[in-house]
């Protein structure tokens, strides 16, 4: 018996997302409840009465947006369990991955759009091999482009790869990072694409 | 709209209370019980027209619960309702028997549209 450092990371990460789903949960039927009775009593005068629905709009705005990234959270704390250590299925682990960037994305003012593969794709690369290969590849590029880009990805399916496709507005081979990894044969690079291949299994 | 008793099963107090006061501004009867055994009390005693239940509780769980109702109650239609969303749940309780699955957190319209969906003579299959 050993300590898995990663599974404890994992299982800690998705318990604790679903905790955080409760909490939203709450906020959000407390908020509902909150427009409820303005409806209920739309005829009576109460100052205020348009920001109020304005707040609560806001926070079902941010309840959702917090949905969205516990969701890819979650995702992720459940990618090291013992189900998905040999194989998994791309297309989630990818989607969820786009989420957990959005920020590093935004804070560069970069625009990253994603395609959905929108059909399942298994994988023999574990579920937390595809985030950290995928995360690396993706974070590279992310600092590379400039302000005000779009970074676009795909997933081209196979067979006999699967791959993780990222279109940049400039030349990936220039981040030493990208250009090291296409150099280890992990990525391949053409033109202004990265592809990060992961092998197919059998559905 | 018909109104529909509906039987709350989960130990979030803060959530299914206030969940509950909302389904009753819509002009529904909820009937709230905080783990699975108190929830298979009230389906007993009051004979809702649907569950709503959450997977993971205290006592005997969301799992459990289901399968006890479908083993006393094999008609009666039964939404999960939970934070906990991995495939593996959400194949394993529609397996169980569940006729559908949200996730938390969800809209009341959305959750309300579930249920009529279920209590369709063919909702859920």
């Amino acid at each position: 018996m050993t300590f898995d450092s990663t599974r404890a990371m994992g299982a800690m990460t998705a318990m604790t997302t679903h905790e955080l789903q409760n909490i939203l949960a709450i906020i959000r039927e407390s908020a509902g409840l909150l427009g409820d009775i303005l409806d209920i009593n739309a005829k009576v005068a109460l100052q205020h009465r348009p920001k109020i629905h304005e707040a609560l709009e806001h926070i079902a705005t941010q309840v959702d947006r917090g949905k969205r990234l516990l969701t890819a959270m979650n995702r992720l704390g459940h990618a090291t369990d013992v189900e998905q250590q040999e194989s998994c299925d791309l297309s989630p682990q990818v989607a969820a991955l786009m989420d957990l960037c959005q920020r590093p994305a935004r804070l560069k003012e970069i625009q990253l759009r994603f395609t959905p593969a929108g059909q399942p794709l298994p994988v023999r690369t574990p579920a937390m091999d595809v985030f950290s290969r995928g995360f690396t590849v993706l974070r590279a590029a992310i600092d590379l482009c400039p302000a005000g880009s779009v970074l676009d990805a795909s997933i081209v399916p196979g067979p006999p790869q699967h791959a993780l496709v990222m279109t940049l507005p400039v030349a990936p081979k220039d981040s030493p990072v990208l250009a090291a990894l296409a150099e280890a044969g992990h990525i391949e690079i053409h033109d202004q694409t990265i592809r990060l291949p992961f092998p197919a299994a059998t559905p | 709209m018909t109104a529909l008793r509906i039987c709350l099963i989960d130990d979030e107090e803060g959530f299914v209370t206030t969940l509950a006061e909302r389904l009753e501004l819509r002009g529904h009867t909820p009937i709230v019980a905080l783990n699975g055994e108190e929830g298979l009390q009230c389906i007993a005693e009051h004979s809702p027209h649907v569950v709503v239940l959450d997977l993971r509780m205290p006592g005997i769980g969301g799992m459990e619960t289901l399968r006890r109702i479908r083993a006393a109650w094999p008609k009666l239609p039964v939404v999960m309702l939970s934070g906990h969303g991995a495939e593996t749940d959400i194949a394993a309780c529609l397996r169980s028997g569940a006729q559908a699955y949200l996730k938390k957190p969800t809209d009341i319209s959305q959750l309300l549209a579930t249920i009529h969906e279920v209590l369709e003579p063919s909702g859920g299959q």
